[in-house]
């Protein structure tokens, strides 16, 4: 048929050839500086047309007077050119969001977009790739309506807390099902993975989206899908290069200097005037500017190299990439180095095999993320001023151990943070072989057979070693036999394999069906081992066959499997009317044998009413389709047994057993029950195009450790407590305000609202505190961990005590845990969130700059607690705000007074709004131009400045607004919760090339 | 052909049942329904409920500091870490306070009632009852050690609010709070029983009859019945026992004996249980304490008192002369600051007698046994010969003297009626250096801080749980 067209093309052009004519010839590009093959090009008005060559080369007669080309290829937008008095006309074309024809991977098939009747939406590979990030997790971040990303911490290739439509479960994960070419990944592999290997990733929101991965799927699935080659195209030499540098965020504190420090103790009665002056003696040499001790800027480098093309029955995309990056502190580096192999295969005209390998290497230094001064973050806050990172001798001169190296001073925390950074090294080593294996058969016409078995292997190896002589060493360690090492590790291999049935089949002409029917197979192995050991000779050496003794070990073994049947059937009428059916039986190992096997179902239909007769071809809409979807997905508890069991320990040296889990033989699945209705637009020729969707998700059954009475001997159990609901809507739009060959502007933005609620809880309705933190509850009717505080009510000006409401609402000077109440509408859940940004284009110029926003979360503000504690903490450095406390009678507008008897109880005062607007990316790159690069035989040049977190608005919260962990070591996990020193958020700015020959 | 074969495998693929591959079971752990079947099941489980008691809030560390912490014997060091400084200054709420112990304990008592209600898996005879003894022992061991801190003693407040007393292991339960009476009346029938099945010893780290009476007789005290004491105690003492005569008495804080020791919970190398941590931790800089010996009482020792030199070590830190407590510093060799907490010695076995004794006006018997003790502690020992009045603060003072540092002396000002007064001296050897806050020297005698807050997690999850007073 394509044949055919172009023949009837060439013939029409030789009929035109009596006329007056001239040849315009010139190459057709995407915005990568790929060229393309077999794009269309169209003399306007006219049925003249070509075909761009396998180099993307075009040439085309025209008549006089003909004045525009149109230049159209599947999956770009198609582009109008005015001839000018050139010959020559080089086109970029560009990626159309809105471009309809696009096949999409949804679930184990691949679909049109314009055929899709769930809510899905892809972000492609390009638009990852630029950010100084490592995990590509934290690159989702404002790329899709529904999906909430915050990173965790700063950490580099840290990882990210990723919501799809709200907060869908209480304790079970609330973290999305990864899916790379069809091989589940879990959040240790999301750094291992190459941005530059990633064509496309698909978000898949809804249960009609979702049902098909059953019991995983009910936060939504992340499917990732890595480059191939294209076929018949010579090789696409690609290399890209970036270098960039981050520091932290504003932090939202001023600490106090040498003397405000000291003048503040003095007050408090903690040191006396003389000490003071004793030290204000000093500062010449003891003053010390922490953040220039512990801190430090960090930087990103990046190169990638990848080859792709294919011949007539085989195509391939070949890649190495490698990653580094440089933390804002001493010990927390992360370096990946990848490479990847894909490619398909035709083996017989009717048999396809292929596969997707990728190895990686990353490798990470690991600081403590824990509430002291093992963390640098801390330590940088409770440091004083006064507190030199050396130890001098009273007359200024630096005092030298033995070996003539300066003594770290160990300050009033007992601890030198700086010392230990380089003394107690902390690494960890993952190579990942991520990959899968395929064949893909026609039994008949159309009946397609697809076996695949994927195999994700995880070798982790960390060690940890307190050096001998190190100041932790001599705190922890055994004085005849310094030195403590610790060896860990664990080998994971999950195995899946799955095999699909389709069936394409016709009735009535125009009634078209697709069934198919599989299973699945999923398996994960996981086991670890420790070593540790001590007295070691020195700290050259740290083996642990040079340990004096091995001190402890064990290994561990655990398993978990999933065994499913799946079946799809979807319908379609003239791409007009559009149903999808699908179900998900998973037996899982992780219950017990009588609630093993969960079903999942969905449904959904689409209506594309832009293709009705009655719409007109004048008509306002270029697209306009409704959805509507409904359907079950399921969430598994995160334990990976249901067993009550005894396990195994010692004491006094022989065998102990020891009960420690409690049975959740009757435990059943999390279940969430989704509708949602979307409208999918296009108008004024796809001008302004987007889409609107309301969503509602009921999750059932959710599993939730239920605290118990601790006089059980347990503290909680898990159970399933009750029903949540989230509902929103969900926007998206895309303007092209300007769209010309020398100038283009664009503006996109997303909008994400939603609402959650505790909807019942099963044990009558009583609130359950979370046993965790303490800080927050479920209550029906209430947001999912509602703050429950104490709740500050200001400073008593005749005494400067600090005032606290009680339970009734009358203000009392004492406080007591159980005044606590829960605060209603204020949750670490923000109630909007999205991005807003603009694309534009101008004389091979391109300007992209996206800000990220959220409103309406809270988060308790652990730091400002510390950092203004009202004399508690008042040998650790305060912020300068601390000053300002109560003297006299009378004073108001002012802290406590304070108190080295003070609690730092943990009240309203510092639960803050973090609501900010972020931008969250700028970058401005030019692209030389194509006949300049063509004399180097490169394709392609762009050369790019990105920057990262520029600017922030921030209104309400003391810190970096975006909360995600408060402390890994304190278990204070639940996203936004409270701030406690986590590895703070970077700001940035990276370089960068591509090139491509 | 090919096309066949592959429908073969297609088939064969899809029938293919992996539904037994489900059934995957824990590579270290039982299932609860075998755990308990044979006696060796049974011994395990009897040292896993030792194992419990190991908890960094129980006897793997706070409960050989927080009573003194509470009490006059320790002021904070201002150059530690302020651990704990809301507890040295009483300064608790339900959110702040010795929290865990509320767990560590229920959780010893769970162990204890798994075993008990498994017994008839077990054939009736000396096995059965040494096991039910021990568990019993335990079960009582856990109630007292958390009745002693979050509630008042029968002789104070019998219908006052005591902690409930858990024989079950339906963990549906959510007990409200007994009468002080009951939970007292609980712990004693257990502890009795215990006496009258237990073997006569279990080996190093476990309880024995002797062991059982001598707890018995420090629970009696506490509550005041002192026929119970002298009866209990004597039992406990009826071989004799050394209390670490005097050239070998320091080597009881390090394990290189026994001596002395009644019921040790044992700490090994591979443990790593760190006890001494709750007082101070020595690095390359010296001792770094979190508490140090108050200064008045640090001058109640004398020169030739061998407790002296074993329980405390004075030197700098930060250029600050301190008296570091130096009596969970650890062994001769192994990690730092890894050795067993004593959890009764023979010496307060004595000292529960003699003050008995004195409390019936036996003032000879009260003395014989006060010099049993006295006399293993200085050289050149002379007995004072005290009656009366004196012999009972002799008996006091000694009982302070001999069991500073090992969980006691709250609970002793406590059981009295008396407050905990402290000195206005600083925290240095000299007395000089950072004072404590007025509001931390007194604590009246019948304050209700000298019962601690629960912790506010169990009345977060117990609808029938009551706060203590106060909080």
């Amino acid at each position: 048929m394509k044949k055919l067209a172009l023949v009837l093309l060439l013939v029409s052009s030789a009929v035109s050839l009596t006329l007056a004519q001239r040849t315009i010839s010139g190459k057709v590009i995407d915005e990568s500086g790929e060229s393309l093959i077999g794009a269309t090009v169209l003399v306007k008005g006219t049925t003249t047309g070509t075909v761009t060559d396998i180099d993307g080369n075009y040439s085309i007669r025209v008549l006089e007077g003909s004045n525009t080309l149109e230049f159209s290829y599947t999956g770009y937008a198609t582009k109008e050119v005015e001839i000018g008095s050139s010959n020559i006309l080089d086109v970029t074309m560009s990626t159309d969001i809105a471009q309809l024809s696009e096949v999409i991977v949804v679930g184990y098939n691949s679909v049109k977009k314009s055929d899709m009747t769930s809510s899905v939406t892809t972000v492609t590979g390009e638009k990852l790739q630029a950010q100084p990030i490592g995990s590509i997790d934290n690159l989702l971040q404002g790329q899709s309506p529904g999906l909430q990303v915050v990173a965790e911490n700063g950490r580099p290739g840290g990882s990210a807390y990723i919501r799809i439509r709200g907060q869908g479960s209480v304790n079970a994960s609330n973290a999305p099902l990864f899916i790379v070419d069809g091989i589940q990944i879990t959040q240790d592999d999301y750094n291992a993975i190459n941005p530059n290997d990633i064509k496309e990733v698909s978000v898949l929101k809804d249960a009609a989206a979702t049902a098909i991965y059953g019991s995983r799927a009910s936060n939504g699935v992340v499917l990732i899908t890595t480059k191939k080659g294209r076929r018949d195209r010579k090789p696409t030499i690609n290399y890209s290069f970036q270098y960039g540098q981050k520091e932290r965020t504003d932090d939202g504190f001023d600490m106090m200097n040498y003397d405000q420090k000291l003048d503040y103790e003095v007050a408090l009665g903690f040191r006396t005037a003389e000490s003071a002056d004793a030290l204000r003696e000093q500062k010449s040499f003891k003053e010390t500017n922490w953040e220039d001790v512990l801190l430090r800027t960090g930087e990103v480098r990046s190169h990638n190299l990848s080859i792709s093309g294919g011949g007539e029955n085989a195509n391939y995309h070949f890649s190495l990439g490698s990653y580094e990056e440089q933390g804002i502190s001493i010990g927390s580096d992360f370096s990946r180095l990848n490479g990847r192999f894909n490619m398909d295969f035709d083996v017989t005209d009717w048999l396809k095999v292929g596969n997707t390998i990728s190895l990686s290497r990353t490798e990470e230094d690991e600081l403590r993320d824990r509430y002291n001064v093992q963390n640098p973050f801390v330590a940088v806050y409770a440091y004083n001023a006064y507190e030199p990172e050396f130890v001098y001798e009273d007359d200024g001169t630096l005092r030298l151990d033995e070996n003539g190296e300066p003594v770290y001073n160990t300050t009033h925390e007992g601890f030198s943070i700086s010392e230990a950074q380089r003394n107690n090294p902390e690494d960890a080593v993952r190579t990942n072989a991520i990959g899968n294996l395929y064949a893909e058969a026609s039994i008949l016409d159309k009946l397609r057979f697809k076996t695949q078995a994927g195999g994700n292997y995880r070798i982790y190896r960390r060690q940890y070693y307190i050096q001998p002589g190190s100041i932790l060493d001599g705190y922890i360690g055994d004085p005849n036999a310094p030195g403590i090492k610790t060896d860990n590790g664990s080998d994971r291999f999950i195995f899946n394999w799955f095999n699909t049935l389709t069936y394409d089949f016709t009735l009535g002409g125009a009634h078209q069906f697709t069934a198919m029917a599989g299973t699945e197979y999923y398996k994960q192995n996981f086991d670890s081992y420790q070593v540790d050991g001590k007295g070691f000779p020195s700290s050259q050496f740290f083996t642990q066959d040079n340990a004096a003794e091995i001190t402890g070990g064990n290994t561990t073994r655990t398993q978990w499997s999933l065994w499913s049947q799946f079946g799809e059937l979807r319908y379609n009428y003239n791409s007009r009317y559009l149903a999808t059916f699908s179900l998900r039986r998973d037996g899982s190992s992780r219950f017990g044998s009588e609630n093993q096997f969960g079903i999942f179902y969905a449904g959904s239909v689409a209506w594309n009413i832009a293709s009705e007769g009655f719409m007109g071809n004048a008509g306002l809409f270029d697209q306009l389709k409704l959805r509507l979807s409904a359907g079950t997905s399921g969430n598994e508890p995160t334990g990976l047994y249901w067993q009550g069991t005894y396990g195994f320990g010692s004491y006094t040296d022989r065998t102990t057993s020891i009960p420690n889990q409690l049975s959740n033989a009757t435990i059943k699945w999390e279940e969430n029950f989704n509708y949602s209705v979307g409208i999918d637009f296009g108008i004024l020729n796809n001008r302004l195009s987007g889409s609107i969707d309301y969503y509602n998700r009921k999750t059932f059954d959710l599993l939730f450790p239920e605290p118990l009475s601790r006089t059980t001997g347990w503290a909680s159990r898990l159970a399933n407590i009750g029903e949540m609901l989230n509902s929103g809507i969900e926007v998206e739009l895309v303007g092209d305000v300007i769209r010309g060959n020398n100038f283009s502007l664009s503006l996109f933005g997303n909008l994400t609202t939603n609402k959650n609620e505790i909807t019942n809880l099963n044990n009558g309705g009583e609130d359950i505190i979370n046993g965790n933190s303490g800080l927050t509850l479920l209550r029906e009717g209430l947001t999912a961990n509602t703050f429950y505080l104490v709740r500050h009510a200001g400073v008593d000006p005749a005494n400067g005590d600090e005032l606290y409401y009680d339970k009734n609402g009358n203000i009392t000077n004492v406080y007591s845990a159980d005044d606590a109440v829960a605060l209603e509408g204020k949750s670490p859940q923000p109630k909007l969130f999205g991005t807003v940004g603009t694309n534009i284009n101008l004389y091979g110029i391109d300007l992209t700059a996206s800000f990220y926003y959220s409103s309406g979360a809270y988060s308790l503000n652990y730091m400002l607690r510390d950092n203004l504690s009202d004399g508690a903490n008042v040998n650790d450095n305060q912020d300068v705000q601390a000053l300002n406390y109560w003297k006299q009678p009378g004073d108001t507008g002012v802290l406590p007074a304070p108190s080295r008897n003070n609690n730092t109880n943990t009240t309203t005062r510092y639960l803050q709004k973090t609501d900010y607007i972020r931008l969250r990316n700028v970058s401005i790159g030019y692209t030389l131009p194509n006949a300049l690069t063509q004399k180097f035989h490169v394709q392609n040049l762009r050369v790019f400045l990105q920057g990262t977190n520029l600017w922030t608005y921030n209104p309400y919260f003391r810190g970096d607004p975006e909360v995600g962990r408060g402390s890994e070591e304190s278990s204070l996990t639940l996203l936004g919760e409270a701030t406690l020193y986590s590895y703070p958020q970077t700001m940035g700015w990276t370089f960068g090339v591509n090139l491509t020959f | 052909m090919k096309r066949i074969i592959l429908a073969l495998f297609i088939v064969s693929s899809f029938l293919v049942s992996c539904d037994q591959n489900l059934d995957l079971k824990p590579f270290n752990a039982l299932e609860t329904e075998v755990a308990l079947q044979n006696p060796s099941d049974f011994t395990n489980a009897i040292r896993g409920v030792y194992s419990s008691m190991r908890g960094a809030s129980y006897y793997g560390g706070w409960y050989i500091s927080t009573p003194d912490i509470l009490a006059d014997n320790l002021i904070i060091s201002s150059e530690g870490r302020t651990s704990k400084q809301s507890i040295h200054y009483w300064n608790y709420s339900g959110n702040n306070t010795w929290a865990l112990l509320w767990d560590q304990a229920y959780r010893t008592i769970y162990r204890a009632n798994a075993i008990l209600e498994n017994l008839d898996n077990l054939d009736e005879g000396a096995f059965r009852n040494n096991i039910e003894g021990e568990a019993l022992a335990l079960r009582a061991l856990s109630h007292f050690d958390m009745a002693r801190v979050y509630t008042k003693f029968p002789q104070h407040g019998a219908a006052d609010m005591g902690v409930p007393y858990v024989t079950s292991t339906d963990v549906t339960l959510v007990p409200g709070r007994p009468s002080v009476q009951e939970t007292y009346d609980n712990i004693l029938n257990d502890f009795e029983r215990a006496r009258d099945i237990i073997a006569e010893t279990n080996g190093d780290g476990r309880l024995g009859v002797d062991a059982v009476n001598g707890l018995l007789s420090r629970v009696y005290l506490y509550i005041q019945d002192y026929d119970g004491v002298i009866s209990a105690a004597s039992a406990a003492l009826r071989g004799d026992p050394s209390v670490g005569s005097i050239d070998i008495f320091p080597g009881i804080w390090t394990d290189a004996t026994n001596e002395g020791v009644a019921f040790k919970i044992r700490h090994t190398e591979a443990d790593g249980t760190a006890v001494g941590v709750e007082y101070s931790q020595t690095g390359t800089t010296g001792v770094r304490s979190e508490y140090v010996a108050a200064y008045d009482f640090f001058q109640m020792y004398q020169e030739n008192d061998v407790r002296t030199s074993t329980y405390f070590s004075t030197s700098l830190f930060a250029d600050k002369l301190f008296n570091h407590i130096a009596k969970y510093f650890g062994r001769e060799t192994g990690s730092l600051n890894v050795v067993d907490t004593k959890v009764l010695r023979w010496a307060e076995v004595y000292l529960n007698r003699a003050e008995a004794y004195a409390a019936k006006g036996m003032d000879a018997e009260a003395l014989a046994d006060l010099d049993v003790v006295r006399s293993q502690r200085y050289t050149d020992f002379a007995s004072g010969n005290e009656t009366g009045q004196a012999l009972k603060d002799a008996i006091q003072l000694e009982r302070r003297l001999e069991l500073a540092f090992e969980g006691h002396r709250f609970f002793d000002l406590k059981r009295q009626g008396l407050p905990v007064d402290r000195s206005s001296f600083g925290d240095l050897a000299d007395g000089t250096g950072v004072t404590l806050p007025a509001e931390a020297l007194l604590l009246p005698a019948d304050d209700p801080r000298f019962q601690l807050p629960l912790p506010q997690a169990e009345l977060n999850a117990n609808p029938n749980m009551m706060q203590n007073p106060g909080y």
